[in-house]
């Protein structure tokens, strides 16, 4: 099932009246004040020296737009290079792994035939059951066992072994590729990797695209693996917890380091947001 | 080679890995946690000794272990809450309006930022004697208002914050259920004359009623796990006024070396959350 990404909101609802479509407008207004309101507040915080906001306080306006000494002052204090590049690391090592593993897996199960194939299928499928969070003290167990605690390794494998779900989008759309093509590259003497890589990864690149995007995303914003099984080493978003530990009354400076942290998925959205809508809800009504 | 044999072979290799990683990070920690809970493990000794049902017990009847599930049922009452809200934005925006893309857009951007920075970010606006909305209040000649104390609407302000960050994402679901239905059964309704909440009423809510079960499946179990809000904002204080289910089972793990509680704490809620699904499976059959 393939969206087209450009497609805009059908309407199946026809408002004639002025006073429904003022009330929507409201309604909608509302609610974008609503999304705005608290990041907009924290960017003007962040824009103010410490005594300049004792003195002038939230709502105002920061007298000099671009003092950029806060975000500086966080960025080193809370060494955010650290963070961001070892959140870089995790994407770029985990994301090209997840979708190689995923689509070999759905490819596997679409186009062999073998004995266990049933029993395989259902034992992918048994887990995506298992709320994460209830067997988070066993898994802990595992990492520690492993030896993989307190190493950006432990993060990688997470990421990478507990991604189920993205097998089942793979399988998805292996299976809307008709076995047709297969079969006639088959015939030219392809291989069954000849056949992975010349038929059904190009077939895939429409959902491989949605996943860089939405795993990336995911991986920036958690924070449960990396402050669970790697404390020591920082994120973006636990360098923005270790940073509040210490800061957290000095508003200004904790808004910039809020914002810092913010900042890059919110840009990401911007140019990419009609394709995370569309991956997001294609995850979820299937 | 035979095909037959290589075709194993491929088998083999494409699989070797996925499943080694399906065994140690799903198929383990299920046998482990259970297993755990039978014991009185401390995380550290070697060998484990089993207590029987004595963790689950304790659980029982330990009040202040159980009272952490009122706690999370603000969680599902706000969880409740945003599934209607997500799907009244969605139906309004279903509608002939202008700049609906772009509604949908900054309506749904909260769920795409850092879930640490948005939490901090309440932290702010919560916050007693900074609070923007306190401030925004005095002027209204209000009294400024204790969002974290030991009240317990202290978990409705924690749980709100999932709600300012997920009710776009509902909404965005909603809208592609709405979709999904065929054109034709809303210009039949407009012919015979059904107005706006007929339409809904007979039109609309029957027709995405599993896409309404899912999403009411999701957010309920979010609502049971969380543990973000509250370890970020209050540690579950004061006087684990604000600890949640999960919150408070990794504390016994990892501040007080109590592995067999909490993994009994993982089971049981495992269990429910088992339940549920298995309850909106037989509806969905039923359905069907």
């Amino acid at each position: 099932m393939l969206r087209n990404h450009k497609e805009p909101i059908k309407s199946t609802f026809i408002i004639n009246n002025a006073i429904g479509r003022a009330f929507i407008y409201l309604i909608m207004i509302i609610g974008i004040i609503g999304v705005f309101a608290p990041l907009l507040i924290v960017l003007n915080v962040s824009l103010k020296s410490n005594e300049e906001y004792m003195m002038s306080g939230v709502m105002s306006l920061p007298e000099n737009i671009a003092n950029f000494t806060n975000y500086v002052r966080a960025f080193v204090e809370g060494n955010f290079v650290t963070g961001f590049l070892n959140t870089g690391i995790l994407v770029i090592i985990s994301v090209p792994i997840t979708i190689v593993i995923a689509s070999l897996v759905a490819y596997t199960l679409s186009r062999f035939d073998f004995k266990l194939r049933k029993l395989v299928y259902l034992a992918f499928l048994i887990p995506t059951f298992i709320p994460g969070m209830t067997v988070t003290i066993a898994t802990f167990q595992v990492i520690k066992a492993l030896g993989l605690y307190n190493t950006l390794l432990a993060g990688i494998i997470l990421y990478i072994g507990t991604d189920i779900m993205q097998i089942y989008i793979f399988l998805q759309f292996i299976n809307n590729v008709p076995v047709s093509l297969d079969e006639s590259a088959r015939l030219d003497g392809a291989g069954r990797l000849k056949i992975y890589t010349a038929i059904i990864l190009p077939q895939l690149k429409p959902a491989i695209a949605t996943t860089i995007i939405l795993k990336l995303l995911g991986i920036y914003n958690d924070f449960f693996t990396p402050y669970m099984y790697m404390p020591k080493i920082k994120t973006a978003a636990t360098s923005l917890y270790s940073f509040s530990g210490d800061k957290l009354a000095e508003w200004p400076l904790m808004s910039a380091a809020i914002v810092l942290v913010a900042i890059p998925t919110i840009v990401i959205y911007i140019f990419l947001q009609k394709y995370i809508i569309s991956g997001v809800t294609d995850g979820a009504v299937k | 080679m035979k095909s037959k044999t290589k075709d194993r072979i491929y088998v083999i290799c494409f699989l070797i890995i996925p499943v080694t990683l399906l065994v140690l990070f799903s198929y383990y920690p299920l046998t482990k946690l259970i297993q755990l809970s039978f014991t009185s493990w401390n995380g550290m000794s070697r060998d484990l000794k089993y207590v029987g049902i004595r963790n689950y017990q304790d659980i029982f009847s330990q009040k202040e272990l159980f009272q952490t599930f009122g706690n999370n049922m603000a969680y599902v009452i706000t969880a409740l809450i945003q599934q209607v809200a997500g799907l009244f934005l969605a139906i309004l925006l279903n509608s002939n309006i202008k700049m609906k893309t772009t509604f949908r857009a900054i309506l749904f951007m909260p769920y795409i930022i850092n879930g640490v920075a948005v939490a901090f970010m309440f932290n702010y606006m919560y916050d007693f004697s900074n609070s923007p909305i306190n401030f925004l209040l005095n002027k209204l000649g209000m009294e400024s208002v204790h969002f974290i104390s030991n009240s317990y609407m202290t978990n409705f302000a924690l749980s709100f914050i999932s709600f300012w960050k997920y009710v776009g994402w509902t909404m965005v679901i909603y809208i592609a259920a709405l979709q999904s239905i065929p054109g034709d059964v809303y210009e039949a309704a407009r012919i015979d004359g059904a107005g706006f909440f007929q339409t809904v009423r007979f039109i609309t809510l029957p027709n995405i009623k599993t896409m309404l079960e899912v999403s009411l499946l999701l957010s309920l179990n979010g609502a049971l796990q969380v543990y973000f809000e509250p370890f970020l904002i209050t540690k579950g204080g004061p006087n684990g006024r604000t600890a949640t289910f999960i919150s408070k089972s990794l504390e016994l793990a990892y501040n007080y070396s109590k592995y067999g509680k909490a993994a009994a704490m993982g089971v049981i809620l495992l269990i429910i959350i088992l339940l549920l699904v298995a309850v909106q499976n037989a509806f969905l059959k039923g359905d069907k």
